[in-house]
Formats: structure tokens, sequence, C-alpha cells
């Protein structure tokens, strides 16, 4: 219980304002609707259009996307579907797009050239973290505090840090979210303790990886405030960064004490990344994290998760806890709307 | 601007004359380089002077294997009348890139020599010195100590007119420097192995890089070995920078500089190419050099350099 706590007092200030998940949506919203109504969707479909009309006026070739992309807009009311067939609900004028307050300038980046990517992912042409300014955007996006505050929810739901051993951070990124936990151990003395922590970091973008790897002490310091010389000195003590995907870990079965994951699962093969991680999770070890679920995950940040080419999109709480269970899970449960989870392997 | 088999053509850069000398003939040019490889090109370095009225102005070129002309080194003038009757025994002072530091809180001398192509950087020198004779008595001095050793002590330690100067030698080049104080010698001998090796990329060092390090190594003598070394071999020292998100460089400088504030003053400038990685180094700025080199690995990281 006092964990369920621990992890809401620190997502509480996500939620405090009333209407942010509704700034989210309807910034998410905004930005896709200007997106296709460029695209000339509002235009075509003025006149009731079935799917097979879309794909073959705009030259498409992905099915399942193009349909997500249509559900969206009728759960949003912009198009109406009739007897199998799509057309707007009226007029569809630009919308204002007002990024919320939880946004910095490299999401927002990040979204507005997704936009671009959109028309070529509907022909099946996949987008990449590094393509552009990809990585620049990128880096920039994983510093927003929403993301510290869900990882600090994650941990303090989970009881990690009272444990040791190997640790593996997967999805590590540009390497801030890796530093902010070296910080955490550093902090518990879990470096000077005769079972040190051990922290692997794994990351599938190599550009990313190579920011976290390089700049992991400048990010260490930047982040936690400790001395660089100090992290310099504790060099034995440095995360270990791999090249690889959570869907297909380079490690050992039983390998690692610790796995933590937040909100990466949805980039791969949900179901066998979840698979893999109890693989190399030791008995007793603890899989922990956060996840946006399946219906707190907007439908159209899903789309834009879906851009890239692996993606699985939104998960449901009840299949992911059941993978974890099939792979060995004693122990699988959640708490607030962040997805905040925690699985032990038996 | 060229031919002949053994003819090279070019113009002085400091008259614009059109000039012309023999390959072949010794006599028509003052000196010239070993060979150098630049994808490809065997390239050589000729130092030739031609007379007017009442000055000398001497032309350093480069030609390739074929006998054409590729463009000038450096070009200086001198007053007739205070030309030296025996040039052939002089250096070849290299003028180019910048002026000379003329004195330092630490160092009071430092040259860069050549024995075998004959030139001179004189990266800090008092104006009052003469720069070719003193890299004379160094070579001297230098060609002495081969005859007493075996193996020249690192650095040698000698003493010229009223200076003791410390020697780094290689076998073909010899950095010289005379130390007002101690604070810089483990700096510069940490580096002195580098600068006196013989590059490929290059006949004469970068006077300018190497007055950017004595610049920096003034602001920190304790200048970690690493970062010396790697201004040495920074590819993109001297280029001027490019991104191809030209558009956006107003955001990419505004974002960057709330993680490095330096961006603000000089990362726009470098990305449109208005100034080089030198200029930043060699200017107001040569004290904040990590954060400089700091700045360039990350947008490089970031991709942002085209």
């Amino acid at each position: 219980m006092l964990s369920t706590i621990g992890a809401w007092s620190e997502i509480i200030w996500l939620l405090t304002s009333k209407d942010r998940v509704k700034q989210v949506h309807e910034y998410h919203r905004a930005i896709n609707t200007n997106a296709m109504r460029k695209e000339g969707w509002f235009d075509f479909m003025k006149t009731p259009r079935t799917i097979e009309d879309i794909m073959n006026h705009f030259g498409y070739t992905d099915y399942p996307y193009l349909t997500k992309f249509l559900e969206a807009f009728i759960k949003d009311e912009i198009l109406i579907r009739e007897n199998g067939t799509y057309r707007t609900n009226g007029t569809i004028g630009e919308i204002p797009v007002n990024p919320p307050d939880v946004f910095n300038k490299g999401i927002v980046q990040v979204h507005a050239d997704a936009l671009d990517a959109v028309p070529n992912r509907l022909r099946g042409i996949y987008t990449t973290f590094s393509d552009d300014m990809n990585t620049f955007n990128w880096d920039d996006t994983l510093q927003l505090q929403m993301y510290e505050k869900i990882r600090k929810g994650a941990f303090r739901y989970s009881g990690a840090l009272k444990r040791s051993g190997k640790f593996l951070d997967i999805g590590c990124g540009n390497g801030v979210e890796t530093a902010a936990i070296w910080g955490y151990y550093y902090k518990k003395g879990a470096f000077e303790s005769d079972a040190p922590v051990k922290i692997y970091a794994l990351e599938y973008d190599e550009n990313l990886l190579q920011i976290a790897k390089e700049e992991f002490v400048i990010s260490t310091s930047r982040v936690t405030g400790i001395d660089r010389k100090i992290i310099e000195d504790l060099e034995e003590h440095h995360p270990i960064f791999v090249q690889g995907s959570a869907d297909n870990l380079p490690f050992e079965d039983e390998f690692f004490d610790m796995v933590f994951t937040s909100q990466v699962i949805h980039w791969c093969d949900a179901k066998k990344a979840t698979h893999d991680i109890m693989r190399v999770l030791k008995s007793s070890g603890l899989f922990f994290g956060t996840e946006a679920f399946c219906p707190i995950l907007d439908p159209h940040i899903e789309l834009f998760i879906l851009l890239n080419e692996g993606a699985y999109g939104a998960i449901k709480r009840e299949d992911f806890f059941q993978w974890a269970k099939e792979a060995g899970a004693s122990e699988a449960k959640s708490a607030t709307p962040a997805g905040i989870f925690k699985v032990v392997k038996s | 601007m060229t031919i002949a088999d053994t003819i090279t053509e070019f113009k002085c850069r400091v008259c614009g004359e059109p000039l012309r000398f023999d390959l072949k003939d010794s006599s028509a040019y003052i000196s010239k380089s070993g060979h150098e490889d630049f994808f490809g090109m065997k390239l050589t370095t000729y130092r030739v002077a031609h007379d007017t009225k009442d000055e000398r102005h001497f032309n350093t070129v480069i030609v390739d294997h074929a006998g054409f002309f590729r463009g000038h080194r450096d070009a200086y003038t001198e007053p007739l009348d205070k030309i030296s009757p025996s040039i052939e025994r002089n250096y070849w002072v290299f003028h180019e890139e910048g002026p000379t530091i003329d004195k330092t809180d630490n160092v009071t001398l430092a040259l860069l020599i050549s024995r075998t192509d004959r030139w001179v950087v004189d990266i800090v020198c008092p104006k009052r010195l003469n720069v070719s004779e003193t890299a004379t008595l160094v070579i001297d001095r230098v060609e002495e100590a081969s005859r007493v050793y075996d193996v020249i002590p690192q650095p040698m330690e000698a003493r010229i007119a009223d200076m003791d100067i410390r020697a780094w030698i290689s076998d073909d080049r010899v950095l010289c420097v005379s130390f007002t104080n101690g604070a810089l010698a483990r700096a510069i001998d940490s580096i002195a192995s580098q600068i006196v090796a013989e590059t490929e990329d290059s006949i004469i060092p970068r006077r300018r890089m190497l007055n950017a390090i004595f610049r920096i190594l003034e602001k920190n003598p304790n200048l970690s070995p690493s970062l010396l070394l790697r201004i040495m071999n920074e590819d993109m020292l001297f280029s001027p920078l490019h991104t191809p998100f030209e558009e956006r460089i107003p955001s990419i400088v505004e974002r960057t500089a709330q993680r490095y504030p330096i961006a603000g003053e000089i990362l726009g400038q470098l990305l449109r190419g208005y100034i080089t990685l030198v200029d930043v180094l060699e200017g107001d700025f040569s004290s904040r050099y990590e954060e400089v080199f700091e700045l360039i690995d990350f947008v490089n990281r970031r991709r942002i350099l085209g």
C-alpha cells in the first residue's frame, strides 16, 4: 500500500490539472487532423468512401494502419462511418495546435517531423529514431520532467532500490535515464557494498546509444548534481552500454536481478519482449517500470508510435500480465494511470 | 596557371606578376620540401623568389608530380637592402596564418623547425629575434648533440645567446622552447613528440593550430595531454562547419544553449560557416576550450553537422 502511495505521489503532478490529459489529446488530434487535411483526406471524403477507395486514391498499402487512423478520427467525430464508408463530419478546417505545458520544443519537433512521415507510412515506408533531426529532437524529448516523475514512481512502487545485483535498463535512449538510475544507487551507497549494483543499459538506436555511452559522466553530473570527478573515479561501476532490442535481448538466461523499462515495450514486439525479459531475469528477480497501457495511451499517440517499424502500439494490461505469467512470473501488478508495474519471477 | 614538363608557372601572390621556374634547375628556387601524398597526388613545396625595384617577393608554392602549380602556401616581402647574402643557409620563416605570439607569461620562445626542408614556424617569438639565425643555431646544437650521444636526451637542453632552451627532436623536426618558468614544461613535454612527428596531411604544420595550443596552455598549464592531442588531430579545426538543417539553426542554437550556454555565443556563427573552430579557440574563448569542445561533440553526436 505504501509503495502504491509513493508511486502516486510522484506522478500526481501530471494529473493535477484536470485538463492535462485533454490537452495532450487535443494537441495530437490537431496535428494529425491538420496533417491529413494537408494530404487531401477531407476534400476526398466529402463524398462517402470505402477504405479501398481511400487506398486506391492515395496509393496507400498499409490497411491496418489506415484503419487505425480512420478509427481515431471517427472517435473524435471528425469522420462518420456509415455502411462501410467514411465521410467528413461537416467542414474540417485547420485546427490550432497548442502543445501541452508538459512538452518541450524537442517533442513538439519530433511530432511535427513525424507528421511528414505519415503519408509514407501509409504507403509502407517506416521512419526511424535517427531520421533527419530525430537524434537531436529525441535527445531533447527524453529530458522531459514527466519521464523523470514516472521513473521515480516506478522505483518507489517496486522497491528496486532495496535490491542489488545486475540491473538492466532497457531502452536507455540518450542515457539520461541510466544516469539518473546510476545516481539513485550511488546515493544509496550501492557501489560501496560487497555486492554492488552493476547497471547494463540497452538501446536499439545506435545514435542515441553513442550519446548515452560517451556522455555518461556529463549526463550523470547534470541530472544528479554529483561532481564529474567523483563519477569519473567510479569508472569500474559505470554502466555497460549495449546495442540491442528488447525483443531479442543479447544476454544469457537468468543473467539479471532486475530489469527496468519505461515507456519502451510499445516500441517493439511487446509479447516477445515480455517473454525475453522474463528469460534473462533470475529466479525471484524483479521486472518493473512504466507502460501506458490501453486505453490510457491516446489513439493519436499510438498512431505516432506505429510510424516506426516493429512497434507494437498500445498494450492491454491483461495481455501484458498474461505474457509475463506465461514466462514464469509469480506476481504481476500495477498502479496509477501512468501504468507503473512490477513483475516478480517465481 | 602552368605548364611544360618541368616548367611551372604561377602568379606572385604579392604583386600578381606571372612567374615561371624550372623544377629541374635547383638554382631556380631557394628550397624545396620532400613529397607529400595527397589523395594519390605527390605534392612538393618550392620556395621561389623574384625581385622588384626595391623588394624581394618570396612565394611558397605547391606543385604536383606533373609540374602543375596547385596553390600557394605562403608569401611575403622583404626589402632588398635587408636580404642576407647567404640566403641559401637561411630558414624559410613561415609567415601566413595569423601573427606570431610575441611572448607569454610562461614561454619566451617556441619554434618548430624542419631539419630536412629548412623551414621554421615561429609560434612564440619576440619581434627583435632573428628567427632564421636562431633556427640555424638550434639545428647546429642538435647536430652537435647527435655526434656526442648515441641517443640524444629528450628534451635536449642547450643555451642559445642568453636563452636556455629545451628541444624535442625527431628525424625531421625540432620543437625548441625557452621557458620563463616550469609551469608549461610538463604539458609541452606530453605533446612534443606529436608536434615533431612527421604528419602525412601537412608539409608544414598549421601555425594557427600551434598558436591555439600555446594560447590555451597559457590559460591552463595543466591541460590534459588527451585534449591537446585532440586539438592537434581535430579534423574540424580549420573547416567551416555545415548543417543540413540551416533553416532550423535558430532553434538548434536556442535549445543547445539550454545545456551549453556558450552555444548562444558561437554556435550560430559556426553552423553558418562564418567562423571556424580555430577562430573560436584563438579568440576570446581560448579559456573556455572545454566548453567549446563539449559543444562540438554535443552537436556532432546529435547528427546536426552535415
